[in-house]
């Protein structure tokens, strides 16, 4: 039997519902077997289907990310000179003058929940 | 000497016994005579264990991925992304056995494999409101 507690699902033991290995990927297992704690991999939210709004579409905003989906955007910097961010060499990331390239636009994408250039539609990655 | 639920484990069909009073959970009972017995709710929060009763709903990661748990041929429960009208990640609290069901396999219990001495979660038509 499981209990909802909070963000947590807890068993009659005491123990947790959570993600194996903490890995927020595909077809991971859910496991038992740990207690409580404070990390993510344990929290959950209980959506009755009846209210389910679904992923945000094209041109709404993703709440949980703060980006309005597929809503090309430049990134400004706060510093005085407010340059914008630019990808140099299709891989570094350098703050530029505006330059009406698409080099400095972006968008975000719903499906990978990343940021992609215009220029080629890859991701911003560490 | 009181009624007792032998080694405290509330699982179905444990034996009741007579036992020394220890005051433990698994030696008091409640009597409800049946004119005051009411029916089981079929709609309407379980505020005991937290779900609304045969709701059907999704189970979602707060990871940055936000997916959901999704059982896999009414086997073992993993996390996936959320793809519309699937029934298999959608799962319902059923007020009789207080266990959470799968949609697509509604008669498939969410459990700990083997017995609870398995860390994975799965879906099976076995479990019978165990304590584990």
């Amino acid at each position: 039997m499981f209990r909802l507690d909070g963000s947590h699902i807890m068993n009659e033991k005491g123990w947790a519902m959570s993600i194996l290995n903490n890995q927020d990927v595909e077809n991971k297992h859910i496991t038992v077997n740990e207690k409580k704690d404070g990390r993510i991999a344990q929290a959950w939210d209980i959506i009755y289907v009846d209210e389910w709004k679904g992923d945000p579409k094209k041109g709404e905003l993703n709440e949980d990310f703060g980006l309005y989906v597929e809503r090309p955007f430049y990134i400004v910097s706060a510093l005085p000179s407010h340059r914008y961010i630019d990808l140099i060499n299709n891989k570094n990331l350098v703050i530029k003058t505006p330059n009406g390239r698409n080099t400095q636009v972006w968008w975000f994408d719903q499906k990978s929940k990343t940021i992609k250039t215009k220029l080629n539609n890859k991701s911003i990655d560490i | 000497m009181v009624l007792d639920v032998e080694g405290n484990k509330d699982e179905e069909a444990r034996p009741v016994t007579v036992h020394g009073n220890n005051g433990g959970v698994n030696q008091k009972w409640n009597v409800i005579y049946l004119d005051k017995a009411g029916k089981d709710e079929t709609t309407g929060l379980n505020e005991e264990f937290g779900f609304d009763i045969n709701r059907p709903f999704y189970i979602r990661s707060r990871m940055p991925m936000k997916r959901v748990m999704q059982c896999h041929g009414a086997g073992w429960i993993h996390l996936n992304t959320y793809k519309a009208k699937r029934l298999d990640q959608q799962f319902w609290f059923d007020e009789k056995t207080k266990t959470i069901h799968s949609q697509q396999w509604k008669n498939y219990a969410v459990e700990k494999y083997s017995n609870g001495g398995h860390p994975y979660l799965r879906a099976t038509a076995t479990v019978n409101s165990r304590w584990w």
